[in-house]
């Protein structure tokens, strides 16, 4: 699972900001499901968009710290 | 400011100045300013992580059946034109930080000067909720957790507004730059007010919409 386009929010400004545009699309998605359907499906399709994100940038930061070892 | 913005060079210039392995201080792989930053950000994470538990545990556990509690309704209308207002003022720090980078100066006061003005609004409107909104935090357990997670994240953007002033104040000094190195002061309060944003986003979506 790779957000190539995204990168390290911390890297620069424009990477945090493209994060906050993709939050803002997915909390339209979430607002949109509760509307529509429940708020528990919403909560469930949050979790679901945290988990997709939580583990691609887990990796990244994970990789940028690396091992002790390396040192 | 100036220490913590340069989080974003990864530490390039030690590469010319030291060879071998890192001081004992320091890490091969990653800046130690980016791990700074990085450890703040994640702390930061974690602490409204944790409050956004205490919510879910009194909502989905505690409360399952009377949330909000009968008799109380939240301002979803006016809590979403706040949040249009914050987020509108992350379009503004990021137009500035783009016309720095293309040395328009006026564009860099316009889009500082914005964002600080929202920041406010976001604010004042919140305070404003918080006076009209008809129950306190004393007003049982949903009380306590909707002015604990709100509030927490208004000192945030009190935060955030601090650190704007200071970048307002030095972008009508003429101390930014076109270089990466000459506009940091506005790279780093950028990055934080986004997360702010991003916060309140999440804020707002559990709190008045799901």
């Amino acid at each position: 699972m790779k957000l190539p386009s995204l990168g390290n929010p911390l890297k620069s400004e424009g990477s945090a900001f493209r994060w906050l545009v993709v939050v803002l699309v997915a909390a339209i998605a979430v607002g949109v499901v509760a509307q529509l359907i429940s708020p528990a499906a919403a909560t469930v399709l949050a979790l679901l968009l945290i988990g997709l994100v939580a583990v691609p940038v887990f990796r990244g930061i994970a990789h940028m710290l690396g091992s002790p070892d390396d040192d | 400011m100036e220490s913590a913005s340069i989080a974003i060079g990864h530490g390039k210039a030690d590469e010319h100045e030291h060879h071998g392995p890192p001081e004992y201080h320091k890490s091969a792989r990653i800046d130690q300013t980016v791990l700074g930053i990085l450890l703040f950000i994640l702390s930061e994470i974690m602490l409204f992580a944790a409050f956004f538990a205490a919510y879910f545990f009194l909502r989905v556990v505690v409360s399952p059946d009377s949330w909000p509690p009968a008799g109380i309704e939240l301002p979803v209308l006016i809590a979403g034109i706040n949040t249009v207002v914050l987020v509108s003022s992350s379009f503004t720090v990021h137009y500035a930080l783009e016309a720095i980078k293309h040395n328009n100066h006026l564009g860099l006061k316009l889009g500082l000067g914005l964002t600080w003005l929202l920041g406010a609004t976001f604010l004042f409107i919140q305070i404003n909720e918080y006076i009209h909104i008809g129950f306190s935090a004393r007003d049982g357990a949903f009380g306590s957790i909707f002015y604990s997670l709100t509030g927490l994240h208004g000192a945030h953007v009190f935060v955030g507004l601090l650190l704007l002033t200071f970048a307002n104040i030095r972008a009508w000094r003429g101390h930014f730059g076109p270089e990466q190195k000459n506009h940091l002061g506005v790279e780093v309060p950028g990055i934080y007010w986004h997360f702010v944003d991003i916060m309140w986003i999440i804020v707002f979506s559990a709190v008045y919409i799901i």
